[in-house]
C-alpha cells in the first residue's frame, strides 16, 4: 500500500501539474498573437462587441452598449412587472442601461 | 516547520492516499461527481473570461466618444454634418462616421459594418483575399464564409435591399466573437445598403492623449446645441463604457458562482444523505482508529488530507476536460448556454480562457463540498466511545 | 503494592430508562496488580467485553469509577484517552479489526503513524513484532490473506507496537483454529514473563486455567474472584 500511495501522489501531482501547464500555456495564446489580431480588428472597425452574443439578435445594448445604449427590453412588459430580455439571464453577461437624470424643474 | 511535524503531515498524507485507494469505488464516485460538478462551472467561468478578455481589447482599441443623436430616448443615426464640427474641437485628433447594422444572410442574422476606406485597409494582416476599393466590394466574416461556403469573388445581394449587389474581395480571419457573423463594407455601401443618406450610425472620436475628459466636458456642452428642434446627442465614452462591460460580466459572474456553489453543495448533501454510501464503513474505521490510539484532531487530519487530494484530482480532471471541450469541440454542448444563440453546436469560434483564480475557485469548492461532507460526519462519529462506532 | 487498575462499583446499562433496558455490567469493583495475568471469565452475554471496553477506555461507564495508576478515568477528556491508548493500553479485539487493504505490517504501524514516525522506522518495529510472533514471512500479507490464527498474531502486534504496559485481548481464541491456541498462550505468557500486565476475557477453560486473578461473571455482575491457577 506504501507504494501504491506513493504512485498515486505522483498520478495525482502530475495531474495538477498538467492542469497548471495548461492554464500557463493558455495565457500565454492569449497574450501573444491571439491579442494581437483581435487589436488589429478592433482598431479597423473602432470597437465592435462587447457581450456574449455575437450578432445583436434581440438587442443592441449586450452586443454593444456603446452602438445602442438604451435597454430596448424595458419596453416588453411580463406580468409581475419585470421585463427582460432573454440574454438577462442566458448569457454571461448583460449590460444594464444607465439612467439619466433628465428632468431639470422650471420655476412657474 | 519542525522534522516531526513534517513527518506526521508526510504520515497522514500517505495515510490519506492508501485510505483512498483502499475504498477506491467511494474514492471513484466522489471524485467523478466532483468532476461533474466543477466542470460546467470551470467551463462557464473560462467562456466568461474569454469573451470578458475580448470585450476589453474592443474597448481599449476603440474610439474614445461615440457620438449618435437622441431619437424617441433611443440611440438615433446622426447626421454626418456634424463631423466637421466635432473635428474642429480641441484635442480631437480624427473624427470618422460608422454605420452599424443587421440583416439577415440567408437565414442568419449578421452584423452590418460600413467604414471608411483608411479604416478597412487596417484590417490587411487579418483578410484572406484583398482589402475593398471599389463599391460593392464585401469582406465576410469567417463564421459566415464558413456555414454558406462562400468564397472570394463570389457576387450576391441580400433581401433587404435586392438592388445592391456586393462582392466578397476576402474573408476575415478569425480574432474575436465580433468578426464571425459580419459583413465590412465601405460606409457609402453601408448607407446605400440601408437607403440612407447623409448620415451614420455613430461618429467615432478619436482624441489626443490627455484630453479625454477636457473633451468629455465639451462634448456634453455641445450635445444640446440649443432650440427644442435642434437634435440631442448622445455621447458614450470609453471609460464609462469599461465599466459598464466590467460589471455588466462581473455581475452576472458572480449570481452565476453563487447559485452554482448553492446548487451543488445542496446536492452533495443531498447525495450523500440519501445514499449513505461508505458511511457504515467508515463509521467502524473511525472505532478502529480511535481505538489504537489516534486522536480526534489527526484523523480529522488524516480526512482533510483525503478531501484535498480528492480534490486536486477533481479540480485538475475538470480544468483538463474542459479545455478538451472548448478548445478541441468549441464548446459543445455547453457554450450554449453561456453565449447566446450558437446552438448546440457553435458556428462561431467560443473563446476560452483560462486562469489561475478559476482553478483555486474550483479547488476551493471542491474542497468545502468534500469537507462538509466528511469531515463533519467524522468529527460527530467521534464523540462517540470507539466502542460504539466498532458495534 | 497498589493496584494499577481498581474498578469501583462499575455499571453499563444501554437504553437506560426505556422499556428495552439492559444493563450489561451492573456494579463491579475489582483490582488488577502489576505483571498480573488476570482472567475475565463468564458465559457468552455475562459482560466480559462491556467490562473489558470500559477498562480499556474504550466505551465510557453509566456509574461507577475506574482508576488507572491511581488516576479516576472516567473523568478524562478525549485527548488524555486517547494517551493512554496510544502509551499504556494495548487493546486486542476479538474480531481483529484488522484494515482490509493494507499488509501486516502496515497494519500493526498504523498507530505509529500519527506519532511521526518514519516509514522505515515504522517497517522495523513492525516486522521485529511480526518476527516474534511468528509472522516473519508474512509481512506483506493483507488480512484476507491470512488464516484466524495469524490475523490474531497481526492484532497482537498492533497493540504491541507502542509498548504498553497493559495488554487487553477480548476472546483471543474465539476467532482461531484450535491448533493456533497453545501458540496464542505462549506469546501472552511470554509477555507477562517481560513484565506486562494482561487482561483477558474468556469462556474458554484453558484460558481460565492460566490465571493468576479469576473474575467470575454472571449475567453481567461479578460472581467470584479465585487467585492462583485454576482448572
Amino acid at each position: 500500500m506504501e507504494r501504491r500511495s506513493r504512485i498515486a501522489l505522483v498520478l495525482v501531482t502530475l495531474l495538477v501539474v498538467m492542469a497548471a501547464i495548461a492554464i500557463f500555456f493558455d495565457l500565454q495564446t492569449w497574450r501573444g498573437r491571439r491579442a494581437e489580431d483581435i487589436k488589429v480588428f478592433q482598431r479597423a472597425v473602432g470597437g465592435l462587441g462587447a457581450g456574449a452574443i455575437a450578432t445583436p439578435i434581440w438587442n443592441f445594448i449586450n452586443y454593444d452598449p456603446r452602438i445602442f445604449s438604451v435597454d430596448d427590453s424595458m419596453t416588453w412588459p411580463v406580468p409581475g412587472g419585470y421585463s427582460y430580455g432573454p440574454d438577462r439571464t442566458a448569457t454571461v453577461s448583460y449590460f444594464e442601461e444607465i439612467p439619466e437624470n433628465q428632468w431639470t424643474f422650471h420655476e412657474p | 516547520m519542525d522534522l516531526p511535524r513534517t513527518l506526521i503531515i508526510k504520515n497522514l498524507l500517505f495515510a490519506a492516499c492508501g485510505d483512498l485507494i483502499r475504498h477506491r469505488g467511494r474514492s471513484f464516485v466522489v471524485t467523478l461527481c466532483l468532476v461533474a460538478i466543477l466542470f460546467p462551472l470551470v467551463t462557464a467561468l473560462a467562456i466568461s473570461e474569454g469573451l470578458r478578455f475580448q470585450a476589453e481589447i474592443s474597448i481599449g482599441e476603440g474610439a474614445d466618444f461615440y457620438v449618435s443623436e437622441d431619437r424617441y430616448g433611443g440611440n438615433g443615426p446622426i447626421s454626418l454634418d456634424h463631423q466637421s464640427r466635432l473635428s474642429g474641437l480641441q484635442g480631437v485628433s480624427r473624427v470618422t462616421p460608422r454605420v452599424v447594422g443587421r440583416t439577415y444572410f440567408l437565414d442568419r442574422l449578421i452584423a452590418v459594418v460600413g467604414l471608411e476606406p483608411e479604416a478597412l485597409s487596417g484590417l490587411k494582416t487579418l483578410v484572406q483575399g484583398r482589402i475593398p476599393e471599389a463599391p460593392g466590394e464585401v469582406l465576410l466574416g469567417q463564421g459566415i464564409a464558413r456555414a454558406f461556403k462562400i468564397q472570394v469573388g463570389m457576387p450576391f445581394s441580400l433581401g433587404a435591399n435586392p438592388h445592391k449587389t456586393f462582392k466578397v474581395t476576402g474573408i476575415l480571419s478569425h480574432s474575436c466573437l465580433w468578426s464571425s457573423d459580419l459583413m465590412l463594407m465601405s460606409h457609402s455601401d453601408a448607407n446605400e445598403f440601408f437607403r440612407i443618406r447623409g448620415l451614420s450610425t455613430q461618429l467615432l472620436i478619436y482624441t489626443l492623449s490627455d484630453s479625454s475628459p477636457l473633451l468629455a466636458k465639451s462634448l456634453i456642452g455641445r450635445s444640446d446645441p440649443g432650440g427644442s428642434q435642434v437634435p440631442h446627442l448622445r455621447i458614450e465614452d470609453r471609460y464609462h463604457t469599461k465599466e459598464r462591460v466590467q460589471a455588466g460580466f462581473s455581475h452576472k459572474g458572480g449570481i452565476f458562482i453563487i447559485l452554482y456553489i448553492i446548487v451543488a453543495t445542496l446536492a452533495i448533501q443531498a447525495f450523500l444523505i440519501t445514499s449513505g454510501f461508505g458511511l457504515r464503513v467508515m463509521e467502524r474505521e473511525i472505532g478502529v482508529m480511535k481505538a489504537i490510539g489516534w486522536r480526534t484532531s489527526e484523523m480529522l487530519g488524516e480526512i482533510g488530507m483525503e478531501c484535498l487530494l480528492i480534490s486536486l484530482t477533481a479540480i485538475s480532471s475538470a480544468i483538463l476536460l474542459s479545455m478538451a471541450l472548448t478548445k478541441g469541440l468549441n464548446g459543445i454542448p455547453i457554450a450554449q448556454f453561456f453565449v447566446a444563440e450558437v446552438g448546440l453546436v457553435p458556428e462561431v469560434e467560443i473563446p476560452s480562457r483560462y486562469i489561475p483564480f478559476h482553478g483555486l475557485l474550483g479547488l476551493a469548492l471542491a474542497f468545502c463540498i468534500t469537507l462538509s461532507g466528511g469531515l463533519w460526519s467524522a468529527w460527530r462519529k467521534a464523540q462517540r466511545p470507539p466502542a460504539e462506532l466498532m458495534r | 503494592m497498589e493496584a494499577i487498575l481498581r474498578v469501583e462499583n462499575l455499571s453499563k446499562w444501554y437504553n437506560a430508562g426505556r422499556p428495552d433496558e439492559v444493563r450489561a455490567v451492573e456494579d463491579i469493583s475489582l483490582e488488577v496488580y502489576e505483571n498480573q495475568y488476570a482472567v475475565l471469565y463468564g458465559p457468552s452475554g455475562s459482560g466480559k467485553t462491556t467490562l473489558l471496553s470500559l477498562i480499556g477506555t474504550l466505551d465510557r461507564p453509566t456509574q461507577g469509577r475506574i482508576f488507572l495508576y491511581g488516576r479516576d478515568i472516567t473523568q478524562f477528556s478525549d485527548i488524555e484517552l486517547s494517551r493512554i491508548r496510544r502509551q499504556t493500553v494495548g487493546f486486542v479485539f476479538q474480531s481483529f479489526n484488522l484494515f482490509a487493504g493494507l499488509s501486516a505490517w502496515e497494519n500493526v504501524s498504523y498507530p505509529l503513524i500519527p506519532m511521526g514516525v518514519p516509514t522505515t522506522e515504522r517497517f522495523e518495529r513492525a516486522k521485529s513484532l511480526l518476527e516474534r510472533l511468528g509472522l516473519g514471512d508474512r509481512l506483506d500479507h493483507s488480512p484476507e490473506e491470512l488464516s484466524g490464527g495469524e490475523q490474531q498474531r497481526v492484532a497482537i502486534a498492533r497493540a504491541l507496537v507502542n509498548h504498553p504496559r497493559i495488554l487487553i485481548a477480548d476472546e483471543p481464541t474465539s476467532n482461531i483454529d484450535t491448533d493456533s491456541v497453545g501458540s496464542l498462550l505462549e506469546i501472552l505468557t511470554g509477555l507477562k514473563e517481560e513484565g506486562k500486565t494482561i487482561i483477558v476475557s474468556s469462556h474458554d477453560p484453558v484460558i481460565k486455567s492460566r490465571a493468576e486473578v479469576l473474575f467470575t461473571l454472571v449475567r453481567g455482575r461479578l460472581k467470584g474472584i479465585s487467585h492462583g491457577k485454576n482448572e
